[in-house]
């Protein structure tokens, strides 16, 4: 359940990273791969 | 555009880290236990300790638990230790300070005690202990009758 709730963020924060190469808008990729980051690690969390 | 983006992906980013399931059930009694002494009650006040020599430990998972015994019993004459010991095994519930032990299996005189003892409509013998639990102690009561005469084993937790 908790793993599904993290996989539909990545999915949007991917989505979310393409319109912003798209717009140009670069602090919003640097925020956005330093959420997929932490959100990844997430996902490795077995407890 | 730029803000509600940036406002949608910390909202989407908080809640792809939250923990929807805080499934931590705390149970006191996991763990693993060996014996250090048992404690002679009179009158409900705790009178004497006696030192146990033999192993008792004890291992209680989420409901099952295990545990090994082997005292020591020396024979008068030739100072042998005549104990064979025994295992044990079975499922556990809790109940407030009351341990139940859903005995199943075990060595030694186990199986026939179990045979002997437990409810025809059951395929494990019952036992119910009076517990009383702190961090890395706990007391069993093997035995206490009203007046608050008895015995209790003192467990340590090992760590």
């Amino acid at each position: 359940m908790k793993n599904r709730i993290t996989i539909i963020a990545i999915i949007f924060q991917l989505l979310a990273l393409l319109y912003a190469i798209f717009k140009g808008y670069e602090d919003v990729v640097v925020m956005i791969i330093i959420f997929l980051f932490i959100s990844t690690l997430d996902l490795f969390n077995k407890r | 555009m730029k803000k509600l983006l940036i406002i949608i992906l910390f909202l989407n980013f908080i809640l792809g880290c939250s923990n929807p399931e805080k499934k931590i059930v705390n149970n006191p009694i996991e763990g693993v236990w060996f014996k250090q002494s048992e404690i002679i009650f009179n009158s409900g006040a705790a009178t004497d300790t006696l030192n146990y020599d033999g192993v008792l430990n004890e291992i209680y998972a989420e409901n099952y638990y295990i545990t090994l015994v082997n005292n020591v019993n020396l024979d008068s004459v030739t100072m042998e230790d005549k104990d064979l010991g025994f295992a044990e095994s079975g499922q556990y519930e809790m109940y407030n300070d009351t341990l139940v032990k859903k005995l199943k299996y075990g060595t030694a005189w186990i199986p026939n005690a179990i045979k002997k003892w437990k409810k025809p409509e059951n395929d494990y013998l019952e036992v119910k202990f009076k517990v009383d639990i702190s961090d890395d102690h706990f007391l069993k009561f093997t035995a206490m009758d009203s007046a608050g005469n008895g015995r209790a084993d003192l467990m340590r937790k090992m760590k």
